[in-house]
């Protein structure tokens, strides 16, 4: 459906201002990045507010999605599929660990697990390109795998703010901050890895099958 | 009628323009889905 609007959208801009088919493509691209974020970030404010989880669904998925902007990973088959498996991990992650009772040592022990582990796989495997999306000149490789590792330099000196104002003002709610930024990070790294492919493959296919009923639709992109 | 059409459809291509370049110097778009992206933005 986006799809679609995008096409139109783009085709009458065309017409309009004659611009040649590159830079209608260029303009469609960024029509659909537009709307696809708009779309994901409504979806997750949205479901986010019906639970009353909305700061940590944020924080969980602002923590994957600039992450995952420099190290790549896997990706659903459809925009559809993929905002929902935005508010599932999103929503559903920051409901989860809003309804556990965090103690501070359990955090920091995740923090230091997370962090380790993070900083390796992004090491090893960032960053992770697509088939729609390749990388393929050396030094853009080298310097996303720079800006993913800055960029978890950066979460942990947030994180690190947080768990000191934790120290002071000891909230508990500062803690599930905390978890949801571990969360995102664990689960961006897991989509660099083989194994995330195949769990964002079986929910696509997952979704496709059930909620979005286009039988069709995985054999054709495989295809 | 025409003339603000046409600058809202300007408008709109300069913004799409700049958002398309701001993605294609990242490694995806950041949520789990992927486009197909133009050939002339790839390197």
């Amino acid at each position: 459906m986006i799809d679609k609007v995008c096409t139109r959208l783009s085709n009458k801009i065309g017409r309009e201002l004659q611009v040649s088919e590159n830079e209608k493509a260029v303009i469609h691209y960024g029509l659909f990045a537009i709307i696809h974020t708009s779309i994901s970030i409504g979806a997750i404010v949205l479901a986010g507010s019906l639970l009353g989880v909305l700061i940590p669904a944020l924080i969980l998925s602002v923590t994957t999605v600039i992450l995952r902007k420099y190290s790549g990973g896997a990706h659903a088959s459809s925009p559809e599929s993929c905002a929902i498996i935005g508010v599932i991990i999103s929503v559903g992650g920051a409901w989860l660990l809003s309804k556990m009772h965090w103690n501070l040592i359990v955090v920091i022990i995740s923090v230091l697990v997370i962090f380790i582990l993070g900083f390796y796989k992004v090491y090893q495997l960032a960053p992770v390109d697509s088939m729609a999306k390749p990388i393929r000149k050396q030094e853009k490789k080298e310097a996303l795998k720079k800006k993913s590792i800055f960029t978890l330099g950066v979460y942990l000196v947030g994180t690190i703010g947080l768990l000191s104002i934790y120290l002071t003002k000891q909230k508990d709610i500062v803690l599930v901050w905390v978890m949801c930024i571990c969360i995102g990070i664990f689960w961006q790294i897991l989509t660099l890895t083989p194994l995330g492919h195949l769990i964002v493959e079986k929910i696509d296919l997952f979704l496709i099958h059930t909620i979005l009923r286009r039988k069709g639709e995985c054999t054709d992109e495989k295809d | 009628m025409k003339k603000i059409n046409a600058k809202v459809l300007m408008t709109l291509a300069a913004v799409a323009t700049v958002f398309a370049s701001l993605v294609s110097t990242s490694a995806c778009f950041g949520f789990t889905y992927q486009p197909e992206e133009p050939e002339c933005l790839r390197d």
